[in-house]
């Protein structure tokens, strides 16, 4: 991984500077083409060394081939001279000799050394009578006499003029030394046979030395004054006259003017190559540009679409939508479900769900898995962390398939806890309002027909009262009123009764003992509990105590009680008993009375002035108040009843 | 044949009373009949029908009261009455001023007029000659 972000940096690197791999690319190239023009250059010195060599062996062989024909014809002249030392027909065999070696100037005898005979004489006088061995003339020649072997001297300035070389070959009769026979070879002559003024005079140049046997130091007779040392030369060493032969390159510019081509082609190709390759790698480069901008235009885009998505207002989650695991959680609804974003990813959605709403959201999220629905939104519940519920309104879209992955769920959720409990606030309110409408609408019906009803008796009362004829009549009406009066103080009373238990709103609340206080009822309804032989079965534990308002409770008990005696069942004795369930809180009362026709009468049971029957002593006001005592506490009251079986009254407390 | 019928079917005993005395008041040769609620009512007027009798020709209902309700009444007496050429002619007379009570007698074909209490002599006679007419 590391060498590859290595390799990639590299790459990078490489691709972003064509001008610099193209400037590396040339130096490359250029020392590839000047290895390459080295290799020809020194290809052409070669060559041209060959060529001078070639040149300069040539020469040289020429050379020795003179020197070897003064030689033969020093020996041919040698053998002109007789037994006594005189040379025979000199001029002639000189003359044939001459014609026989074009190249050779003059032939010479020379007995003692003196300079006797010359061919041809013409031009060479000033060379007569010449002694060679004259000490103060040339002193190098005395060891030479004592070798038989011919010798070369010169370039020497001859005595008939110009420059030469003398080949002399010492001759002796009867093993005493007579003098020499000599071929003059002037050195136009010798040059001019030797092939040297024949070469390619632009191209190379001879040089012709000798070096001084005395000084030690080259004399150089070829009129070419410059120092060549420098310049490009062979040389070969004629043994014969101590002789160097040089030939010399006229300029260097030759080679150079070879390896011109070579070089500019050579230097055109690094240029185009390195063009080729910027070229070239231009284009990655600036793809690599191009992709750089759209990496950071991405990078751009999702930096926004992440601070979108942490700081949106609403909670949004990515989950798996296979195994239901958050994949991604925003703040918002990190805060919302009061759990991080660790804890969250470890978990999924179900585990922080309420359970009632899990089965709904499962079936939600199958359709979704099934393509049946694109999204869904729901109403749900989940248990914030520290225990509390919260609403929420949940939003979630379809699966977003990436490749083979499952694809995900993205999923929109709003805290919807405050509008939830508001509306919860108004829907009791409502209930709240309902039911006082209920009531109050209940009251005034009360009021409209219990009031009515003795003001019409009263009004009707009033007109009898004004046509009465007779005292009697009178006092029969006025008797009538009375009792009007009564039962609508009765009504007025019990009215007000009720009107205090709504209105009362702080009761105050004791400990009462259960058990105790159905004792106490026994204990008031002694005289009837015996006049109908009634059983009552108290059996709620002594230990059982609730918080209650002492008289509401009495009065309860105790309208309950008296209505299971006065309604019980004429063909037996009245049994009531009361019991306690401790787990739901409630007061359960059975009779085995006559019963109540709950279809026909169930809801008017706790109407005011509700009687079933025609028991004088039903005034129809004991279970409306009663009801109205429990729902003050709090509680309510459940009815079960049998027609001629008895009834079962249940009192739920707070 | 016996006087005429009027039926009075109502738990307040002064009611009773005082209704008795404007009937005897009023001259109309009507008997009167009373029954405390409706359950009483129907009892006896199923045993009438049953024995063949005729039929009160008035009855006035009052809506409130224990053991069955002049709408429960109402109820039932059109089940007894169902078979029979019905010469009955029912009236609310009631305390209840409440305009729902008076939309639901109009539902009851039976129920030939709504009386809201008190009522008095000139009512009654008013009921009895548009019986006989």
């Amino acid at each position: 991984m590391k060498k590859n972000t290595k390799w990639n940096k590299l790459s990078i690197w490489l691709f972003t500077r064509p001008n610099r791999i193209g400037f590396i690319v040339f130096i490359i190239m250029l020392i590839l083409m000047s290895f390459i023009v080295k290799l020809r250059y020194n290809i052409a010195i070669e060559s041209q060394r060959r060529e001078m060599s070639n040149i300069i062996n040539v020469v040289n062989n020429n050379f020795v081939q003179i020197l070897k024909n003064s030689y033969t014809t020093n020996y041919s002249l040698a053998l002109a001279i007789n037994d006594a030392g005189i040379p025979e027909n000199f001029d002639e065999i000189a003359s044939q000799l001459l014609k026989s070696n074009p190249n050779l100037d003059a032939l010479e005898l020379i007995p003692n050394g003196i300079i006797k005979y010359i061919y041809p004489l013409k031009g060479n006088e000033l060379a007569l009578n010449y002694n060679i061995l004259d000490p103060k003339v040339i002193n190098q020649e005395i060891n030479i006499n004592n070798s038989k072997k011919i010798h070369f001297v010169g370039p020497i300035k001859l005595k008939q003029g110009g420059l030469g070389v003398i080949g002399r070959l010492p001759i002796y009769k009867k093993n005493k030394f007579w003098g020499f026979a000599a071929v003059v070879i002037s050195l136009e002559n010798l040059f001019k046979h030797s092939g040297i003024n024949s070469i390619d005079q632009t191209k190379y140049y001879f040089q012709f030395s000798k070096i001084n046997s005395n000084s030690g130091k080259e004399v150089f007779y070829l009129p070419h004054s410059e120092d060549f040392s420098k310049k490009q030369f062979v040389t070969v060493t004629i043994p014969e006259g101590n002789w160097k032969l040089y030939l010399i390159t006229r300029n260097k510019g030759v080679i150079w003017s070879q390896i011109i081509f070579t070089l500019t082609l050579g230097f055109l190709l690094c240029l185009i190559s390195t063009f080729w390759v910027v070229s070239i790698l231009k284009k990655p480069a600036q793809l690599q540009r191009l992709i750089y901008n759209q990496a950071r235009k991405i990078f751009n885009t999702e930096t926004e679409f992440k601070a979108i998505f942490d700081q949106a207002p609403v909670g949004i989650v990515r989950v798996d939508s296979k195994t239901g695991n958050f994949i991604d959680v925003n703040k918002e609804y990190c805060k919302i479900v009061g759990y991080s974003e660790e804890e969250l990813k470890k978990i999924n959605f179900e585990k922080i769900t309420y359970p009632d709403d899990i089965e709904e959201d499962l079936k939600y999220m199958e359709l979704l898995k099934n393509e049946k629905i694109d999204e869904f939104s729901m109403e749900k519940r989940y248990i914030h962390k520290n225990g509390k519920i919260v609403w929420v309104n949940l939003l979630v879209s379809n699966i977003l398939k990436v490749g083979n992955n499952p694809g995900y769920i993205i999923g929109i959720i709003e805290d919807i806890t405050e509008k939830k409990r508001t509306e919860e606030e108004l829907k009791q309110s409502f209930e709240l309002v309902s039911d006082q409408n209920k009531r109050l609408l209940n009251f005034s019906y009360i009021v409209s027909h219990n009031l009515r009803s003795h003001t019409s008796n009263i009004e009707m009362i009033s007109t009898f009262l004004e046509t009465a004829n007779t005292q009697e009549e009178r006092d029969e009406m006025i008797d009538l009123l009375k009792k009007v009066s009564h039962s609508l103080n009765e009504t007025i009373y019990n009215l007000n009764e009720v009107v205090s238990i709504r209105n009362n709103i702080n009761l105050s609340v004791e400990k009462i003992n259960i058990h105790d206080y159905i004792e106490k009822t026994k204990t008031i309804l002694a005289d009837q509990i015996h006049k109908k032989h009634a059983i009552i079965h108290n059996k709620v534990s002594p230990s059982i105590e609730i918080d209650y308002n002492v008289a509401y409770f009495e009065s309860i008990i105790y309208n309950f009680v008296s209505n299971a005696i006065r309604y019980s069942h004429p063909d037996r004795e009245p049994e009531i008993t009361l019991s306690f369930d401790e787990k739901e809180k409630s007061l359960k009362i059975s009779d085995n009375g006559i019963g109540i026709d709950l279809e026909k009468n169930g809801d008017k049971l706790f109407g005011m002035y509700k009687t079933f029957n025609n028991n004088p002593d039903s005034k129809g006001i004991g279970l409306f108040i009663t009801k109205n005592q429990i729902d003050a506490m709090g509680g309510r009251i459940e009815t079960e009843s049998k027609l001629n079986k008895g009834t079962t009254f249940t009192i739920f407390f707070k | 044949m016996s006087n005429k019928v009027i039926c009075i079917i109502d738990d307040d005993p002064i009611y009773q009373l005082l209704i008795n005395k404007i009937i005897a008041k009023s001259k109309i040769d009507y008997d009167v009949v009373s029954f405390t609620n409706g359950k009483e009512a129907i009892d006896e007027l199923s045993l009438t029908i049953k024995e063949n009798k005729a039929l009160p020709e008035i009855i006035l209902l009052d809506l409130k009261m224990p053991v069955m309700d002049g709408w429960d009444f109402m109820e039932n007496i059109d089940k007894i009455l169902s078979d029979k050429k019905n010469k009955t002619a029912i009236y609310i007379v009631t305390s209840s001023i409440a305009y729902e009570d008076k939309e639901k007698a109009k539902t009851f074909p039976e129920i030939m007029g709504y009386f809201s209490k008190p009522v008095d002599g000139s009512q009654i006679l008013e009921i009895t000659k548009k019986i006989r007419d």
